[in-house]
């Protein structure tokens, strides 16, 4: 099959890049464990009870 | 030559970019303001400002001979690899932790982070050093790049194009620093975006569509439209793939994530980031396959003459003067980047930083400190200008030597640094030595013919940190609490921070 002329061994670079990897990193941004890893990272710079 | 309408369009343009930086010059009261923007920047503001640095001149008009000659494999390989790594994973594994970092160890630049990291001040100014030197060339490189875009396009003289160049980046780098840099790159992100889009859509609607230009490509040069453009696997990863590897250890590229306002805006930087350079490549692979179908596949001696002789002979004057427009803030943005990060190097973790921490903290006025990076940044826009001017033939080579180099020099140092608890002085010391070493050796003899610089150069290093690591004194674990605990009291910070300006 071809889409735009391109064969398939050609088109799937576009397509993955289009479609597949946007998902999964929609998926990963939406995820739990983004989410902790975010408010991990933003702890790091919240003053501790021994600095106060 | 073009007419009057492209030259106003690229005066008007670079008015703007100047009269941006000045405004955003208020804004700097410390040096922190000037080398990170005082870690304010917004995440639209940062993801197109890496992608304007990232996408330079050379990926506007060198990546389009490139795409010419090899076709859909080689830039569907590109593309995907660029996107994944350069676009997307580099924020995933990189941004978030650095950002972090940064902010709490109070670090403005690569160099500064490795030696607080591995405690070390003479780290500092050998990394500085090496940023410094390496930078002017791959700086001298791309201005280059856009003085050509000049004389082809508007017909100016190359002299005097780089007059222009280097006196409209010096006056809003040297006013405003990262912001400037960063607050303009939005306005030359959206300018290249908009030129690319629009002469890709023109070029192609003259080329009779994307499957004719396809389906004649298929025709006439079948490897072209095959999955590795008719390469070995280790040929198209040198030519297409490398790059995107390059970007982790790239310090104009990494310092953008610490100049970040909040961290947990990652997302939407990766989301900004994978869209816009998803559309300017696929534009620039658009335009070169069009050329494809519009010259009918010939050979042209000067490459880097494609691109303008595309947009010339098929575009109108309106769309030549954007896509000058675009070549300037790809160029641009690029040189700012450069130049901030090489002046860095010397102003911030030399003197601020290194004769700071001998004399004494005290020795070190505010005031007197933006002055000197401003100093600093002139004299280095000046060298790269001079160098410009009277380009030495290799300095291509040059630049893609140095991009190799300092990919090799600090790519294992700051992921195994961020994220391996063994890692050590030592283990960075060699890392660092023989990354370049190798990396540089490797090219000078010749070897690039078999693989980029950049990965034997980056194995080597990789190997050497876990090696000398593991064989030397493993890191105190108060040092390794500010870096791997997100409760840390200010004291033992304070504490790290002071042991990285010691050694």
């Amino acid at each position: 099959m071809r889409i735009f002329g391109m064969p398939m061994e050609v088109s799937w670079y576009y397509w993955v890049s289009l479609i597949v990897v946007p998902i999964i990193i929609e998926i990963v941004l939406r995820s739990k464990w983004w989410k902790k890893k975010m408010d991990y990272y933003f702890s790091f710079n919240q003053e501790q009870e021994d600095d106060k | 030559m073009y007419g009057t309408m492209q030259i106003v369009m690229a005066v008007v343009y670079m008015a703007v970019l100047v009269v941006v930086g000045l405004y955003v010059s208020r804004k700097i009261k410390t040096s922190d303001d000037y080398w990170v923007g005082g870690r304010n920047v917004g995440p639209w503001t940062t993801a197109i400002s890496y992608c304007a640095a990232y996408l330079s001149t050379a990926a506007i008009i060198g990546s389009i001979p490139n795409h010419y000659d090899f076709g859909l494999g080689y830039g569907g390989f590109n593309l995907l690899s660029c996107l994944i790594f350069a676009a997307a994973l580099i924020f995933f594994v990189l941004a978030p932790k650095l950002r972090a970092l940064s902010e709490r160890l109070q670090v403005v630049s690569m160099s500064g982070f490795l030696s607080v990291r591995y405690q070390s001040n003479r780290l500092r100014v050998i990394c500085g050093t090496l940023v410094a030197v390496m930078m002017i060339p791959y700086a001298i490189s791309a201005c280059m790049g856009i003085a050509n875009a000049m004389v082809s396009i508007l017909g100016f003289p190359y002299t005097y194009s780089v007059i222009i160049i280097a006196v409209v980046a010096f006056l809003y780098l040297i006013t405003s620093g990262f912001w400037g840099v960063s607050t303009t790159d939005l306005i030359q992100g959206i300018t290249i975006s908009i030129s690319v889009i629009v002469a890709a859509a023109i070029v192609l609607s003259k080329a009779g569509g994307l499957t004719n230009v396809v389906t004649y490509l298929a025709e006439t040069a079948p490897q072209k439209v095959t999955w590795n453009s008719g390469m070995s696997f280790i040929t198209l990863f040198s030519y297409a793939g490398v790059w995107a590897f390059i970007a982790f250890g790239q310090p104009q590229l990494i310092t953008k994530f610490m100049g970040l306002k909040d961290a947990r805006t990652i997302g939407t930087v990766i989301r900004v980031s994978y869209v816009w350079n998803y559309i300017a490549m696929i534009c620039l692979q658009i335009i070169a396959w069009s050329a494809n179908y519009l010259y009918r596949n010939a050979t042209f001696e000067a490459r880097d003459t494609i691109a303008p002789m595309v947009i010339k002979d098929y575009t109108g004057g309106f769309v030549a003067g954007l896509f000058l427009c675009g070549v300037l803030a790809a160029g641009l943005s690029t040189v700012v980047a450069l130049v901030l990060t090489s002046a860095s190097s010397v102003a911030k973790d030399v003197y601020e930083d290194f004769v700071g921490n001998v004399r004494g903290n005290e020795a070190v006025d505010p005031k007197k400190s933006i002055f000197i990076s401003r100093v600093v940044t002139g004299v280095v826009m000046v060298v790269v200008a001079i160098g410009t001017m009277y380009p030495p033939d290799f300095v291509w080579g040059l630049s893609t030597m140095s991009a190799g180099a300092m990919g090799a020099a600090f790519t294992a140092p700051l992921i195994l640094g961020l994220f391996w608890k063994r890692a050590t002085k030592q283990g960075c010391y060699a890392a660092v030595i023989v990354g370049v070493t190798t990396s540089i050796v490797w090219y000078l003899t010749g070897l690039t013919r078999i693989v980029h610089s950049f990965v034997p150069g980056t194995v080597i290093s990789f190997i050497l940190l876990v090696v000398v690591s593991l064989c030397t004194k493993p890191v105190e674990q108060d040092v390794l609490d500010v870096f791997f605990e997100p409760g840390c009291s200010k004291s033992k910070i304070a504490a790290v921070i002071a042991g990285g300006k010691r050694n």
